[in-house]
């Protein structure tokens, strides 16, 4: 009792605490992104050249690219950039397990498209700087292909993640030969 | 020998001198104590939100957990950093839900010295991938590059449910070899769950189809 009447005399004290807790628990949180050295982005931005899907063998103990990656999965990954001009990202979703995600550089994925059952799925993007809502990039003035599907990406560059579920040996060349027909290419101005 | 008594205006400020280091060090201390408070309650809270999530940032269903705004673009800071801290390129909870287990039916961390059976029903999603991996998210070696089943890999019960075996050596059926991994921590991924939705909430993260139990048989 005479512990809790003294913590309540000191009350500004505890409330001025907290508040102090409570600053420390927002700058931690918003700034760990920024800080952490790991993340996907900047893990695979050293290996991969711009505007070119790369595809990547099969995922094996060892050979990881990244943590928790799936192993059940092949990869073919775009690091697209639209400092130069807008970039085309177009794939082939061809069988039930196929994603296409683009994410930005902060790891947010800002598309996602899963392929749908008994048929295949034919993916155009086009992905456009962050911010230019006008300017050079509506499709009368740049003749754009309107039949693409246009996004703003949240920052400038990012990642384009086609993933194809392995089913076994006996589809490994089908699997291949449908991560080879994917293209990420730059449009220019 | 007797020491020669010290004049009274030297004892005075001796006196004032031992107060007023006396009340610094407990002002310092107040102060450090101010600080280490709140640096341990605001890190240690971050923390916890980041790493092991809340009912605001996650679904929880059995031992399994899912990010609900895992890599959409309505993030949280706490998802963002989650994923960011980790360095893994989630799906996108708009299309896939995923879950992660470290925990047995019975709250035992995962570990590679136990032998573990996930008893599944059928489960609701166009594709789904059961993996496992050591606590730091890489693959566990072994001579038969074994590390997961899926939907199209897996030998399923006369249900369509399945079981999979978790254990060091080999057994028959659906075997995950986890030998002298230590920690283990398991991934399911389901594209396109199906099932009903969580009241008052129509997106596809928080579907609740039935999900793999975690039974463990033995530990060494």
């Amino acid at each position: 009792m005479r512990h809790l009447r003294l913590l309540l005399a000191r009350w500004p004290y505890l409330l001025a605490m907290l508040l102090a807790a409570a600053i420390v628990h927002i700058l931690t949180t918003f700034l760990m992104p920024h800080l952490a050295v790991g993340d996907a982005y900047t893990r695979l931005s050293r290996s991969l050249p711009a505007n070119t899907f790369v595809i990547f063998p099969p995922t094996r103990a060892g050979a990881q690219v990244l943590p928790y990656q799936a192993p059940d999965v092949r990869y073919a990954i775009c690091r697209f950039d639209t400092a130069a001009g807008p970039v085309v990202v177009s794939v082939i979703l061809q069988d039930v397990g196929w994603t296409l995600s683009l994410y930005s550089a902060s790891g947010e994925s800002f598309y996602a498209v899963p392929a749908a059952a008994g048929r295949t799925v034919d993916v155009r993007v086009l992905v456009l700087p962050p911010g230019d809502n006008f300017l050079g990039y509506v499709p009368e003035r740049r003749e754009v292909n309107t039949s693409l599907t246009q996004l703003h990406a949240p920052t400038r560059a990012g990642l384009a993640v086609l993933r194809a579920p392995l089913k076994g040996r006996a589809f490994a060349a089908e699997i291949e030969q449908g991560l080879r027909r994917s293209t990420c290419r730059q449009q220019p101005y | 020998m007797a020491l020669p008594a010290l004049p009274p205006v030297l004892l005075y400020r001796l006196d004032r001198l031992r107060v007023e280091v006396g009340a610094w060090i407990a002002h310092t201390a107040n102060i450090g104590l101010f600080i280490g408070v709140a640096l341990l309650l605001g890190i240690g809270s971050s923390w916890y939100m980041t790493e092991v999530g809340t009912a605001l940032t996650t679904v929880r269903q059995g031992p399994w957990t899912a990010w609900t705004n895992a890599a959409t673009d309505s993030v949280d800071p706490y998802t963002r950093a989650h994923f960011a801290r980790r360095g893994s390129l989630p799906l996108s909870a708009s299309i896939a839900a995923t879950y992660e287990a470290r925990y047995d039916e019975d709250g035992q961390r995962l570990h590679s010295s136990c032998e573990y059976l996930l008893d599944s029903p059928p489960l609701a999603a166009s594709w789904w991938s059961v993996a496992v991996y050591d606590a730091a998210g890489l693959l566990i070696p072994n001579p038969a590059d074994r590390y997961a089943f899926t939907s199209e890999t897996y030998a399923p019960n006369a249900d369509g449910g399945f079981y999979i075996v978790l254990a060091r050596d080999a057994r028959p059926g659906n075997w995950l070899p986890v030998g002298g991994a230590g920690r283990l921590n398991l991934l399911l991924t389901l594209i396109e769950p199906r099932g009903a939705p969580a009241p008052g909430d129509p997106s596809i993260q928080v579907r609740r189809g039935p999900l793999p139990a975690i039974k463990r048989i033995s530990c060494r």
